[in-house]
């Protein structure tokens, strides 16, 4: 079931698309990306399953949700993140191992640089772009996912400013992430259920036909 | 084999939807298609599938292994909507070459690349699947998204990728497969055969084409065909992924 909305890949297109909205507003400040070509940050949440991995191309970025070779993988969990302070800085946790990071540590530091200097508004850039995928009109068509999809918008436009490292915030409800995956393997059991159902009515129907 | 287009004819005729055609027509009739439809491609494809099929060409890029320097074949790659994805990733030191057999595909897409600033690593290519331009071992990846179906000789275009790619290279084949569910293939059969054609005509003002591409979508092989028939063409480790309810399979073999 997870493959019908590829989930994974939304999210990676979201992330993608938030950062790329905030590069395009920081057109004037310095941010120094050109140190970044050619280099990939991996980072592995544990709670989210698959690793994310950026990368930064001429003045655009683009985000990889497999496991692709990285110059420096960061790991963490969201529960970690929960505990450090809001004010902390990327480049502080670095310092103070709060982050376990294997690899390239200079990437992670460039990398830590450019995040440091964009503002990005994850909470609407991901929100609009997850309704631009369509979740919207597809949920129109399975009229049963709607509910579903309007609530995975709604976790996400409330709770993905504190999914990720980014500036300032780095607080996060692991509970709520819970909840959103036990809801998700319910959609799904339903799902299955009416298909049974579905293909007992056909036999049904094909039956009285004959 | 019974799905294989060519096995099940005799030799001079090939499927165009579900019309049968001398094989040698096939090709013009599949250029007529998507010269009428180049420029409002893209507008269809979101319309068509939702927007998802941007999802199914991230997860084709995502299980593509690509890394930067790499060098990548982008067939029929229309207008480009992987290139540009290849072209970021793999960066100054790799290459991307889009080919297309058709002009007008080519043009839309050179035209939309160029806009968003992509020229340093793409290269245009009008070719043919079944007679690649390209030396032996020549490519990393391959990917063909929603291409394979329309080749006159899917068997000969298979053997001509795997002459291409470098022994460690690997294929990704992206087409409309077959639904999982007959449920689904019922309402699916539906969706393409009287909604669909009548997108295209309000949309693209081409009812016609849009008919061929449903047809040709149930016309192309199903999954475990066409994974055979790329072992057959000398692919290894041939496997697929289906993707929404097998609405859509991605197929990824290697040449070692
Ligand atoms: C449905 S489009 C897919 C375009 C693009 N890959 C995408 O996913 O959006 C199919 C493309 O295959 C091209 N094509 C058809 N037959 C071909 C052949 N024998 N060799 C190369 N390209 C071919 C068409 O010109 C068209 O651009």
């Amino acid at each position: 079931m997870m493959n019908w909305l590829l989930p994974t890949q939304m999210l990676g297109g979201a992330i993608e698309a938030a950062i790329n909205q905030a590069l395009a507003k920081n057109i004037n400040t310095r941010v120094p990306i050109e140190q970044l070509a050619g280099k990939h940050l991996k980072i592995h949440i544990d709670e989210i399953g698959v690793p994310i991995t950026i990368g930064f191309s001429q003045s655009t970025a683009y985000v990889l949700t497999d496991d692709v070779e990285s110059d420096c993988t960061i790991s963490t969990s969201l529960k970690t993140l929960a505990e450090l302070k809001q004010s902390q800085q990327l480049t502080e946790l670095i310092k103070q191992e709060k982050l376990d990071i294997q690899g390239d540590l200079k990437t992670a530091q460039q990398f830590a640089q450019v995040f440091e200097q964009l503002t990005i508004d994850w909470q609407s850039e991901i929100a609009k772009h997850i309704g631009d995928v369509a979740t919207y009109r597809l949920s129109q068509a399975f009229g049963f996912v709607q509910e579903k999809a309007d609530f995975a918008k709604q976790q996400i436009s409330e709770d993905f400013s504190q999914w990720l490292v980014y500036e300032k915030k780095l607080a996060v409800n692991n509970v709520e992430i819970q909840h959103f995956k036990n809801d998700v393997n319910q959609v799904s059991q339903r799902v299955n259920g009416l298909m049974q159902r579905l293909t007992k009515l056909d036999q049904q129907i094909n039956f009285t036909k004959e | 084999m019974a799905s294989n287009d060519q096995s099940s004819q005799n030799d001079n005729t090939t499927h165009f939807g579900y019309k049968t055609v001398e094989a040698e027509n096939k090709a013009s009739m599949v250029a007529d298609v998507f010269h009428s439809v180049a420029a409002q491609y893209d507008v269809m494809n979101d319309l068509m599938s939702f927007g998802i099929h941007r999802l199914w060409k991230r997860f084709t890029i995502d299980a593509s292994g690509v890394r930067p320097g790499n060098k990548v074949l982008d067939l029929a790659g229309g207008t480009g909507d992987l290139t540009a994805k290849f072209s970021q990733i793999v960066g100054k030191d790799g290459q991307i070459i889009l080919a297309d057999i058709n002009s007008s595909m080519l043009n839309v897409g050179r035209d939309k690349l160029r806009d968003r600033g992509l020229v340093q690593n793409i290269e245009y290519v009008q070719a043919n699947a079944e007679f690649l331009p390209f030396e032996d071992n020549t490519f990393d990846i391959i990917t063909i998204a929603f291409g394979l179906r329309n080749v006159t000789d899917k068997d000969k275009a298979l053997r001509s990728m795997y002459r291409v790619l470098k022994p460690g290279g690997r294929l990704l084949v992206l087409e409309f497969s077959k639904p999982e569910h007959e449920i689904l293939n019922k309402a699916y059969d539906f969706y393409s055969f009287n909604i669909l054609p009548k997108m295209g005509e309000l949309v693209a003002k081409d009812g016609e084409s849009y008919q061929y591409l449903a047809e040709s979508i149930r016309m192309h092989p199903d999954q475990d065909t066409l994974e055979n028939m790329m072992k057959s063409a000398g692919f290894e480790q041939t496997t697929y992924k289906n993707l929404t309810g097998g609405i859509v399979a991605l197929h990824k073999g290697y040449k070692f």
